[in-house]
């Protein structure tokens, strides 16, 4: 029963899978078409849905895909019809396909991709794709199914042709971007002012790759430069033939050919030409930003006249045509410039008085020359009146140019040679005044003859020394009086000020010196009485005068006199003042031994009132 | 006779309307300045002006820098535009000889000259200005303090300052020593007055040293220039510059690789092309 159950149940979900498939029949299938690519190769990412039912397909995606840009999306239905055996079936669905490339070498998994069937996100396999770099792509395999064996292998045959017209002057050592890139270059980095610098603009376009026609296109920038187009006709690119870059070849195409003429000197910039290619949709193509270093020409040797810019190699010629005229009449004069370089649009005119140019007519044939030059010709048509009767002569025309080639310059002449003019009818009495009152600056003086010569460019007051005189002179005389004035009120202080202790000793024992040469024994006394107060004094500040003998022992023990010298200086003190106010007289023998004595007792005091 | 005569004419007109081949400039050697001053000299008084212009251009083009080429270079301008052959800058340019050729001359007869003639320039410019229903003012003159440092020369204003160092000096010892009253009221009043004196001399004398390090002024050389703002846009309402003016230039293109010129005229500041000003040559 249990087995009978089991089988019946089998059968059921047998036969309800089997409806299912039946209803649903949906195939997913994914693939690339070819499983080996180069960096930047573009390959088709391929989702095919189909049924057989009536599933209706929404929503595709890729998937997954690292490393890969998606260029391109496109999808469309697929319906497919057959009889076998008088039955038909039809099948419907979806196809879509990424057209993508791969920026770096590496196996990327693409996918897997998906698509809503019915509602419901179903998804296919992945698949590998190997991208190895540019130029090791190999030979695609043939297809072994391919009932043409390679007949028409475009891709073989593109890189043959490409082969062989490679140019080794477009070659780089590396593609600037993928699918297609501008390179811009110009033939020298270092020119004078005027010189011609010659740009050009290529496309290199990947032979494998459809880039499709340029839009968007942007001129390169150089607001510092005259630009003149060296190509007739610059609407369209010309092929110049191959080049290898990074190894592989690719198409070359001129864009731009321009002659640039650096208007300033200093570091001039040509921004970059830019354009899209819609159809390969690979964004923006820039060329490189360059720069110029521009200098002046050469200042030594430069000519009278010579016009900052005037830069290439001329030559003029000069048509006069009447020779002879009426007075105030006029003659035509054509002066035709030609050559190659920046061709001035104004000449030097002579000026001869009563000779007056009227403004030109100018007419130029100017364009791309040989050897990748701008030039041509340019005319200059004048109306010269003459107002002076008698053989005029026109001068020459002078044009000075800076000679690139030779880095010289040089001096282009065109004689204007000499006309006749008659007398014209007398002019109305009064209008002669009147056009001398018109004159202007009737009233200029003399011109000088002689250059005055530099001058040596010094200045006083360039000179520290000046300044320093000038503010120093009065600032020393206050100084000066200021220490004057100083010296003078210090040897005032000195004299009004005590005198010290020291000084006091110092003259009380020149006046025992003085007094023991005498023959006063009192006075003699009392001198050394007083020299050893002094002494005394200078020694400790204590006075020996009008003092209790114990008071003044004390003290001068106190100030670090031994006693036995204390008492002995008091002694000696007390005898001198005892002989100088005896009754009898005092041998001077005495008074020199009491000053001996006070000597050898107060030594260093003696030694104080000697020094 | 006259057959003759023609044929000696026609002969001339032809050889000299062949076009020479052009030639190179000079034969190798340099013309010294005084050879292309003398030879520029030449040019102006056979009225070849625009010979006469080339040869003192080139001759500032080597750098030389001289009070007589600068006043002839603007005589030359200036009887181009007499003789009627007036080129567009042309007053303007001979106002600038003429400036600079005061500025730079020592020889008071030939400033007292370049002043006349930057007179009759001015003139004309004003009577041109004046046609036009223009301001004809050409000149706002120099601020209070540059008007006096200009009284008086440099080195003059030096020399004062030391004749008032000294008698300041002098006040002071006089103050300081004499014992009569009079003698020091009288070195009290030299003192005060030099010393206020010599402040004054001394800053007019700093002043004029650095008008002469820093202050740089250029001539307009275009007729009707118009003053531009920051952006270079022309500034609305400002009336244009009369060619010849006298401008302070604020900041030079010669200072790096600009376009324009920023100045001050007449207390209004802008722009002008680089073109528009020249810059006066400084001693």
């Amino acid at each position: 029963m249990t087995r009978r159950l089991l089988a019946f149940f089998v059968f059921v979900a047998a036969a309800l899978f089997a409806v299912e498939a039946r209803a649903e029949n949906v195939e997913l299938r994914s693939s690339v078409d070819r499983a080996v690519v180069e960096v930047g190769e573009t390959f088709a990412f391929t989702l095919q849905a189909t049924t057989d039912g009536n599933a209706t397909f929404d929503d595709p995606k890729p998937g997954p895909t690292p490393g890969v840009k998606i260029d391109q999306v496109s999808q469309g239905p697929v319906q497919r019809v057959m009889v076998v055996n008088g039955q038909m079936s039809q099948t419907r669905g979806l196809v879509t396909t990424w057209t993508m490339h791969a920026d770096r070498p590496g196996t990327v998994t693409l996918g897997p991709p998906s698509v809503v069937v019915a509602g419901k996100r179903r998804a296919a396999t992945s698949v590998a794709v190997t991208v190895v770099p540019r130029g090791q792509g190999g030979r695609r395999a043939p297809d072994p199914l391919d009932p043409w064996k390679g007949i028409f292998d475009i891709d073989d045959r593109i890189q043959r042709e490409v082969e062989a017209n490679v140019d080794p002057k477009l070659g780089l050592d590396a593609e600037r971007a993928p699918v297609a890139f501008l390179h811009a270059t110009i033939d020298k980095t270092v020119a004078v002012v005027g010189e011609q610098v010659t740009l050009t603009v290529y496309l290199y376009e990947d032979p494998y790759q459809h880039q499709g026609k340029p839009a968007d296109v942007h001129e390169s920038n150089a607001p510092d430069f005259l630009k003149r187009s060296l190509l007739e006709d610059e609407t369209r690119a010309v092929g110049v033939g191959t080049a290898k870059v990074g190894g592989r070849a690719w198409n070359v195409k001129l864009v731009r050919k321009s002659a640039l003429f650096p208007l300033k000197a200093g570091r001039l910039v040509i921004d970059p030409m830019s354009l899209t290619l819609p159809r390969a949709r690979v964004g923006l193509r820039e060329s490189e930003r360059l720069s110029v270093d521009v200098s002046e020409p050469k200042v030594a040797g430069r000519p009278p006249g010579y016009q900052l810019g005037d830069v290439g190699d001329f030559a003029l010629s000069a048509t006069v045509n009447p020779r002879t005229l009426v007075q105030d009449g006029a003659v035509g004069v054509t002066l035709e410039l030609r050559g190659t370089g920046n061709l001035p649009s104004k000449l030097p005119l002579p000026t001869v008085p009563g000779v007056e140019w009227l403004e030109p007519q100018i007419n130029e044939k100017l364009g791309g020359q040989a050897d990748e030059r701008f030039g041509g010709t340019r005319t200059f048509a004048y109306v010269v009146r003459l107002h002076k009767p008698g053989t005029i002569d026109l001068g020459e025309v002078r044009l000075a140019f800076f000679d690139p080639s030779q880095r010289t310059y040089r001096t282009a002449t065109a004689g204007l040679g000499i006309v006749q003019v008659t007398p014209g009818a007398p002019a109305a009495a009064g209008s002669g005044a009147k056009d001398d009152a018109d004159l202007p600056l009737r009233a200029l003086p003399a011109a000088r003859t002689t250059m005055e010569g530099q001058h040596t460019g010094s200045y006083l007051t360039d000179r520290p020394g000046a300044w320093a005189a000038v503010f120093g002179a009065p600032l020393a005389c206050v100084l000066g009086l200021g220490a004057v004035g100083l010296v003078r009120r210090s040897r005032r202080d000195r004299k009004e000020r005590a005198p010290t202790s020291d000084e006091i000793a110092k003259k009380r024992v020149s006046e025992v010196q003085k007094a023991l040469k005498g023959d006063d024994g009192k006075a003699a006394f009392g001198a050394v009485a007083r020299a050893l107060d002094a002494l005394v004094h200078a020694k400790t500040t204590i006075s020996l005068r009008g003092a209790a003998g114990e008071t003044i022992a004390r003290e001068l023990v106190e100030k670090g006199i031994s006693e036995t010298q204390a008492d002995s200086i008091i002694a000696i003190h007390r005898r001198c003042e005892d002989a100088r106010f005896a009754p009898h007289d005092v041998p001077m023998d005495e008074a020199r031994a009491a000053w001996e004595e006070v000597r050898t007792l107060t030594g260093e005091l003696t030694e104080l009132g000697e020094r | 006779m006259r057959w003759l005569l023609a044929a000696g004419v026609l002969a001339m007109v032809v050889t000299s309307n062949v076009a020479r081949a052009e030639e190179p400039a000079g034969d190798g050697q340099e013309e010294s300045p005084s050879a292309l001053f003398a030879s520029a000299n030449e040019a102006l008084k056979a009225e070849r002006h625009g010979d006469a212009i080339a040869r003192f251009e080139a001759l500032a083009d080597r750098g030389v820098v001289d009070a007589a080429v600068s006043y002839d270079r603007g005589l030359a301008y200036a009887a181009r535009v007499r003789a009627k052959m007036e080129q567009p800058g042309d007053l303007g340019r001979a106002a600038h000889g003429f400036e600079e050729a005061r500025e730079l001359t020592h020889d008071r007869a030939l400033a007292r000259d370049a002043t006349a003639a930057l007179g009759e320039v001015r003139a004309e410019v004003a009577r041109r200005r004046a046609r036009g229903g223009e301001p004809i003012e050409m000149d706002h003159g120099a601020s209070p303090l540059r008007a006096i440092v200009r009284l008086l020369a440099e080195d003059t204003w030096m020399i004062l300052a030391g004749v008032l160092a000294f008698a300041l000096s002098v006040g002071i010892i006089v103050r300081a020593v004499a014992k009569a009253s009079r003698a020091k009221v009288a070195g009290t009043t030299t003192l005060s007055v030099s010393g206020v004196l010599l402040l004054t001399v001394a800053l007019v004398m700093w002043a004029a040293r650095d008008d002469r390090l820093h202050l740089r002024e250029g001539i307009i050389v275009v007729p009707n220039a118009r003053l531009l703002d920051d952006r270079h846009i022309a500034l609305g309402g400002a009336p244009p510059l009369p060619e010849g003016a006298r401008v302070r230039l604020l900041e030079s293109a010669a200072e790096g690789p600009r376009e324009f010129t920023k100045i001050e005229f007449g207390g209004a500041v802008g722009h002008l092309g680089a073109g528009t000003v020249l810059p006066l040559a400084a001693r």
